[in-house]
């Protein structure tokens, strides 16, 4: 908070100054401006001055000048030298001319010159750009207090709820806070832990809004997804180890759920779409299955599952459970890891709501989370569907282990190598000779051991 | 559904922020955004292109306000000085503006 008040306080100030700067620099151009603008004047006031001369000249005619001045004595008409050349009529024009001149009224110098508006003028995309600046920070401040409202009504609604199943309701990383609540990821991701249960390690609800905080993501978001644009809550529970048994299935809307199966590990790597899924399991429109073993999937589909299902159809996402949770599956090849990443027994849920939906109304779900969490303790494979598990798990662990087989060997020779490297250092250091030799006797033997082709040794009685 | 029999105050597990697997690995809009922004302050500082100036702070506000808690927040930061020292920096070198 701290750091946004005086990054907020950065940008104002900035933005002052950049806009009293931009002031200044009209100031500074207009300067320029105006004397440009004076330069003209004194240019046609130049202009004008060598017919002043001129006409001092003719009209006066004084012999003193004339002497100075070689260059504007050519000026003065001898009417003997240029006699037949039609002077007179030159000459009567002239006159007539510098008589017009100095009829003329004098020259008006507008003091104000109207600068600042034609400048300003100039800099309408820096306006602009300051102004977007402006409104951007504007929607900043009210979208994060809207969110922060959202996360507020959400936990309002839900808290009486999770405290009676939960012995912790939010995490108390802070000390200074009496209420624990959500704990702020960003301006538009809000999380929840909650622990201190049976059956249950701990659960985790994020709230995913919609960035109202970001300009760029609202109109994006609009012009993407137009109305679907909604905000985002997944309830992630950690299960204990024994609380469910071995599969793995996923009830998701159509939309998502060839995106899961290609995100999630498991899914991928266990599960089968069903196909006509919606009649098969009398669920509502929209809805497809992922799963493993059939007989768990249509025991965890219940009634009061469906009942669910129908009324939040609209705002369920998906519903996953599964044994062998990994989190996403790597994209990249090459970074395969070597060891085989922790599993845990977790129960994912995601739903969406808009502005308009009663926080009360979401209720329900938080209460189908903790029915699940008991549902799946209670419910046991057949005989035949643990067999099927356990013969997945197995060829899943076998596919792993051929995948990673390459890089594990590499390791170990890197490993083999390493250690070669420092028995040989060892010796170099060595300052006895004695043992020197002994060593290096000893390393040659264990090479030439290692070079021969392995043989059983046996004995044959003829 | 007995709620009260199933708290168990002795089984709290603690928060870990990193056992969130998932959000790490996705939204990566402000790295992304402060990598343009640095591109486009550089643009601004070196070409004396004011455009990509401006561009620059928009990146970087941006990225400020879609940037997690957890992250660093001198990077941002950096990021913000630098677009703004680009804008500032073009026009003291030449107070003309963009378009006219």
């Amino acid at each position: 908070m701290r750091f946004s008040s005086i990054l907020c306080a950065t940008l104002l100030i900035s933005c002052i100054a950049s806009v009293s700067y931009c002031f200044e620099e009209d100031n500074e151009f207009a300067d320029f401006e105006f004397e440009e603008d004076q330069l003209e004047i004194k240019v046609e006031q130049r202009q004008n001055e060598p017919q002043k001369v001129e006409k001092v000249v003719v009209d006066e005619n004084t012999e003193s000048f004339n002497d100075i001045d070689d260059g504007i004595v050519e000026d003065e008409f001898d009417q003997d030298e240029f006699e037949g050349f039609g002077g007179d009529v030159d000459m009567e024009e002239n006159k007539n001319f510098n008589s017009k001149k100095q009829a003329e009224p004098k020259l008006n110098i507008v003091n104000k010159i109207p600068y600042n508006r034609v400048l300003w003028h100039n800099y309408w995309i820096e306006l602009l750009f300051i102004c977007g600046l402006v409104v951007y920070f504007i929607n900043y401040t009210m979208g994060k207090n809207k969110n922060i409202k959202i996360a507020n009504a959400w936990l309002l609604s839900h808290r009486s709820f999770l405290e009676d199943n939960f012995a912790l309701v939010g995490d108390d990383t802070k000390k200074d806070e009496s209420t624990p609540g959500f704990i702020k990821e960003s301006d538009s991701i809000y999380s929840l832990w909650c622990s201190g249960r049976t059956l249950v390690e701990g659960m985790l609800v994020e709230l995913k809004l919609i960035k109202r905080q970001d300009l760029l993501s609202i109109t994006m978001g609009h012009l993407l997804f137009g109305k679907k644009n909604a905000d985002q809550v997944q309830i992630k529970v950690e299960l204990s180890k024994d609380s469910m048994d071995t599969f793995v299935m996923a009830i998701c809307s159509k939309k998502s759920a060839s995106r899961l199966f290609k995100e999630l590990t498991d899914l991928k790597q266990f599960c089968v779409s069903v196909a006509k899924s919606e009649d098969k399991y009398n669920l509502p429109n929209g809805f497809s299955v992922l799963s493993e073993i059939a007989e768990a999937t249509s025991a965890v589909i219940d009634s009061r599952l469906l009942a669910i299902l129908s009324k939040y159809s609209n705002s369920i996402e998906s519903i996953h459970i599964s044994d062998q949770y990994s989190g996403l599956a790597i994209q990249d090849q090459d970074t395969q890891q070597a060891v085989k990443p922790e599993m845990k027994k977790m129960l994912i849920i995601t739903y969406t709501f808009t502005d308009k939906t009663d926080m009360e109304e979401l209720k329900p779900i938080m209460q189908l989370v903790i029915y699940l969490i008991e549902k799946l303790k209670r419910y046991k494979l057949s005989r035949e569907g643990k067999l099927k598990a356990d013969k997945n798990r197995q060829r899943v662990e076998e596919e792993f282990l051929k995948n990673t087989h390459q890089t594990r060997m590499e390791a170990a020779a890197l490993k083999k190598e390493e250690r070669r490297k420092a028995d040989k250092e060892k010796l170099m250091n060595e300052d006895n000779v004695e043992k020197q030799l002994r060593m290096e006797k000893k390393m040659k033997r264990k090479d030439a051991k290692k070079s021969m082709p392995k043989m059983k040794s046996m004995n044959i009685h003829l | 559904m007995n709620s009260e029999s199933a708290r168990r105050p002795e089984k709290i597990v603690k928060y870990k922020p990193n056992n969130n697997i998932q959000s790490t690995q996705e939204d990566l809009t402000p790295d992304y955004l402060n990598i343009l922004g640095m591109v486009f302050s550089m643009l601004g500082l070196m070409l004396k292109m004011k455009y990509c100036a401006w561009l620059a702070l928009y990146c970087s506000v941006i990225s400020f306000a879609n940037s997690r808690v957890t992250e660093d927040s001198k990077q941002v930061l950096s990021s913000f000085m630098l677009s703004f020292s680009a804008v500032v920096m073009s026009y003291l070198q030449n107070p003309a503006p963009i378009f006219s």
